[in-house]
C-alpha cells in the first residue's frame, strides 16, 4: 500500500529580487517594492511531500526523525536566518520563491533516499504559495 | 513547471431558492439557506496558475497583474453583495458556492492575457 506524507517547516530570510541584466528601471516595474535596495523577509512555510510503500514492520513511509534531519541539516541550516541573495543558489537566479521553491526540490530530491520526493509546497506569505514537482504535474 | 497559488478573501450574502421549485420543496432542499432574507458567509477564494519560470525575472507570472485582476473581475463585483440580486451570473442560477466557483472561474478565462505564458 501507498501512502504521501507532508511534512511542514519554518524558516526565516531576507531576499532581494534585482537582476543585474535589466536596467534600474526595468528592475523597478518588474519587482516593485520588492526591488528595495536593502531587501525585505519572510517567514516561509515549506511543506514536502513524500510517498512510498507502508514499510510493513513500521508501519510508516519513511521515519520523520530522518526527514526532520535531512531537511534540518540540508534546508534549514542552509536558508533559514539567511539573507538568500548572499547565498551560492543564488548568485546567478533571482531568489523569487518559485527559484528557491525548485532549489528545495532539487536538494532533496538528490539527497533524501528514503522516500519518492512527490512536490514542494512553498508559502511566502499567508495569501501567496507556490508549488514544484520536477518534470512532474504538481496536479494530475 | 511551477504552481502559484494566490488568495483573495471577499464577504458575501445569499439565499438558495429554485423557483421551478414549490414552497415545501426549496424548503426541504435547501433547508435555512432558504430563508429569503438572505445570510452571509466570508469566502476565501484560491486561485493557481501554473507555467514555466522566466529565467530573466525568475517569475511564473507577475503577481501584481494577477492581483489586479482578481482585485477587478472577481472581488469588486462579489465582495459585500448580496449575490442572488446584485450580481447578474445569479439572476437565474442558484448561487451556490459550486455556481460560485464556475462565476470566478470565467472572468480569469477571458482575461489571458494576464497570462500569456501562465495557465489558469
Amino acid at each position: 500500500m501507498k501512502a504521501h506524507l507532508t511534512r511542514r517547516y519554518m524558516f526565516s530570510a531576507s531576499h532581494r529580487l534585482h537582476n543585474d541584466s535589466m536596467s534600474a528601471e526595468e528592475n523597478q516595474s518588474t519587482y516593485g517594492k520588492c526591488n528595495n535596495p536593502y531587501g525585505h523577509g519572510h517567514n516561509y512555510a515549506l511543506e514536502i511531500t513524500v510517498s512510498g510503500a507502508l514499510d510493513e514492520r513500521t508501519g510508516m513511509v519513511c521515519n520523520l526523525v530522518d526527514l526532520d534531519s535531512f531537511v534540518d541539516r540540508e534546508i534549514l541550516q542552509r536558508f533559514d536566518i539567511q539573507n538568500l541573495n548572499m547565498l551560492p543558489e543564488f548568485t546567478s537566479q533571482v531568489p523569487t520563491t518559485e527559484n528557491l521553491s525548485a532549489c528545495i526540490y532539487e536538494i532533496v530530491q538528490r539527497g533524501f533516499d528514503h522516500a519518492h520526493l512527490e512536490k514542494v509546497r512553498l508559502e511566502e506569505t499567508m495569501m501567496n504559495s507556490f508549488e514544484y514537482a520536477g518534470s512532474e504535474e504538481v496536479r494530475k | 513547471m511551477v504552481y502559484l497559488t494566490r488568495k483573495a478573501e471577499f464577504s458575501a450574502s445569499h439565499y438558495y431558492h429554485n423557483p421551478d421549485f414549490t414552497p415545501e420543496e426549496n424548503r426541504r432542499i435547501f433547508g435555512k439557506c432558504n430563508n429569503p432574507n438572505g445570510h452571509g458567509h466570508n469566502y476565501t477564494l484560491e486561485v493557481t496558475v501554473k507555467g514555466e519560470v522566466d529565467p530573466r525575472s525568475g517569475f511564473v507570472v507577475d503577481l501584481k497583474q494577477l492581483k489586479e485582476i482578481l482585485n477587478r473581475e472577481v472581488l469588486d463585483a462579489l465582495d459585500h453583495r448580496f449575490l442572488n440580486k446584485e450580481v447578474p451570473d445569479f439572476f437565474a442560477r442558484i448561487p451556490t458556492t459550486e455556481n460560485l466557483h464556475l462565476a470566478a472561474a470565467r472572468p480569469q478565462a477571458e482575461s489571458r492575457t494576464i497570462a500569456s505564458r501562465a495557465n489558469l
